[in-house]
C-alpha cells in the first residue's frame, strides 16, 4: 500500500497522528471549497464550510473503514455539511451582480466575441442557479470535482448508470433552459 | 445496443472514463441514429462550457484557519492526557521505595525494549516516509498561487536531508519563471544549498540568460562567485555588453574579476 495515498493518511489520521491531516487538507481544500462555492456561491461561507468538513473528519475519525475511500467517505461529509448548512439558511438568495459586466471586459480587438461567450456564459450559470439543489448537487460533484460515477452513485445510494442517466437529463434541462434564457 | 446504453457510454466518453471498444460501438450506433447523436453533440457542448466558468479561489485565511484549527485540536488533545500523566508522576516520586523501585523497573523496560534489527529498519523507513511526505508537500505548495506559499515551499527544502532531481527542477523552475522576485530569491538561496552538483552550478549559468530583474542577476552573479563557477565568466561577460543596468554592469565586472583570479 503506498503510504502516501490518501486511504492510509486518513488511517494514520484516526491512529492519532493527526498532522498528515496537513496533506488531506493540501488535496482536497479547494475541491470541497469549489463544492460549497458551487453550492452557496459564497466565498466566506464556502471557507467556513471548508472548515467544518476538517473538524468533523478530526471528530468522526473512528468512523472511518480500514477498508473505505477517503475521498467518498469526506465529500459525503461534505454534502451532510452541506445538507445543514441549506436546511438552517433554507434557501439561497442568489445575488446577482447589478454592475455591468461588459466593464469588466478587457479593451481587446475581440471585445464583442468575449461579449457573446461572456453572454452564453452568464446563461448557463444561471441555469445552474435554477436548478434544485439535489440536481446542481450531483452536476457540482460529478462534472466539477471529477467524482467518478461509480462514487457519486454510492454516495446517492443508487446504481452507476442511474447517475449517467440522471446526469444526461440534467444536462438535457440545463442547455434547454439555457437556450430559452438567450432567446 | 439500446438508447439508454448509449446515452450511459456517452456520459463515460464526456467524463474520459470510456474504454477504445466501447467508444468505437457507440460511434457505430450514433452513425445510425443521427438524432441521438446530434442530441449528444449539443449536450457536449453544453458539457465543455462549464471549463469556462471562472471559479474564485479562497482566501489565506482558509489556510491559516485550518493551521490554527489543527494546533488547537493537538493542544486540547495534550492537555486532556497531562492530568493523567501528572497522576502518575506525583504516585511515581511519592516515596523514595516507589521511586527506586520504578527506576529499576524502566532500566529493565529499557533494556528489554533495546531496538533490535528490525525495529531500526522500520525506524528508518518511517523516517524516509517523513522525507518523501516533505518532499510531496514542498512540491505541491510551490505550485500555489500565492507567493508567501511558495516561499514556504522553497523554505521547505533545508529540511530535506538530500534533494532529489524533481526538487532540484522545480527550484531551478521557480528561479526562472516565478512572477514573484522574493520567491525567485528564497529558491536561489535553497539552490545554493546544493552548489557543489553540476545540475545546480549549470543551472544558475543560464539563469544568468533568462533574467531580466536587476537584483536578481545581482544575486546570481554573487552565487556563481561563492560556488566558483569559472565557467560563468563568458556567460557574463556576454551579458555585460548587453545589459543596461549600470549596477549589474558593476557587480558582473567585479564578478568576472573575483572568478579570473581563482
Amino acid at each position: 500500500m503506498n503510504l502516501l495515498e490518501d486511504h492510509s493518511l486518513m488511517l494514520k489520521v484516526k491512529e492519532g497522528d493527526v498532522e498528515k491531516l496537513n496533506l488531506l487538507y493540501q488535496r482536497y481544500s479547494r475541491r470541497f471549497f469549489g463544492f460549497f462555492y458551487g453550492m452557496t456561491k459564497d466565498g466566506a461561507t464556502s471557507e467556513d464550510l471548508v472548515q467544518n468538513v476538517f473538524m468533523r473528519i478530526l471528530k468522526y475519525k473512528h468512523t472511518y473503514s480500514d477498508t473505505g475511500d477517503f475521498e467518498m467517505w469526506a465529500f459525503q461529509l461534505a454534502r451532510n455539511i452541506h445538507k445543514d448548512h441549506y436546511r438552517k439558511n433554507k434557501r439561497y438568495a442568489f445575488q446577482e451582480n447589478m454592475d455591468p459586466w461588459e466593464e469588466e471586459l478587457k479593451d481587446t480587438k475581440n471585445k464583442e466575441a468575449e461579449m457573446e461567450k461572456s453572454d452564453e456564459l452568464n446563461y448557463l450559470q444561471k441555469a445552474l442557479e435554477n436548478l434544485s439543489v439535489e440536481k446542481r448537487e450531483l452536476i457540482e460533484l460529478v462534472r466539477f470535482q471529477k467524482v467518478k460515477y461509480a462514487k457519486a452513485a454510492e454516495m446517492l445510494g443508487v446504481t452507476e448508470s442511474a447517475i449517467k442517466v440522471r446526469v444526461h437529463r440534467i444536462l438535457k434541462e440545463l442547455r434547454e433552459s439555457y437556450l430559452e434564457l438567450d432567446t | 445496443m439500446k438508447k439508454e446504453k448509449a446515452l450511459e457510454l456517452w456520459q463515460d466518453k464526456l467524463a474520459g472514463e470510456i474504454s477504445e471498444n466501447d467508444e468505437k460501438a457507440l460511434e457505430t450506433f450514433l452513425q445510425t441514429n443521427p438524432e441521438l447523436a446530434s442530441e449528444c453533440a449539443d449536450l457536449e457542448q453544453t458539457w465543455m462550457l462549464f471549463d469556462e466558468i471562472d471559479r474564485p479561489e479562497p482566501s489565506a485565511q482558509m489556510d491559516a484557519r485550518f493551521d490554527g484549527m489543527l494546533a488547537a485540536y493537538q493542544s486540547a488533545k495534550k492537555q486532556r492526557s497531562a492530568p493523567f500523566l501528572d497522576g502518575i508522576v506525583s504516585w511515581l516520586t511519592r516515596s523514595w521505595q516507589v521511586a527506586l523501585a520504578s527506576m529499576v523497573l524502566g532500566l529493565f523496560i529499557g533494556w528489554w525494549m533495546l531496538p533490535s534489527q528490525n525495529q531500526t529498519q522500520s525506524i528508518s523507513q518511517l523516517s524516509g516516509e517523513i522525507q518523501d511526505m516533505k518532499k510531496l508537500m514542498m512540491l505541491t505548495l510551490i505550485e500555489r498561487p500565492k507567493a508567501q506559499e511558495r516561499i514556504r515551499a522553497v523554505n521547505m527544502v533545508s529540511d530535506l536531508p538530500t534533494a532529489d532531481e524533481k526538487v532540484i527542477e522545480a527550484l531551478i523552475t521557480t528561479l526562472n519563471k516565478d512572477d514573484n522576485l522574493n520567491v525567485r530569491l528564497a529558491s536561489l538561496e535553497a539552490l545554493l544549498t546544493y552548489g557543489k552538483r553540476p545540475e545546480v552550478r549549470g543551472a544558475l549559468v543560464e539563469a544568468l540568460k533568462v533574467q531580466n530583474s536587476a537584483i536578481i542577476l545581482v544575486a546570481i552573479a554573487d552565487a556563481l562567485v561563492m560556488i566558483q563557477e569559472k565557467s560563468s565568466v563568458e556567460t557574463m561577460e556576454q551579458l555585460r555588453e548587453t545589459v543596461k543596468d549600470e549596477l549589474v554592469k558593476d557587480k558582473l565586472t567585479e564578478s568576472i574579476e573575483s572568478l579570473s583570479n581563482i
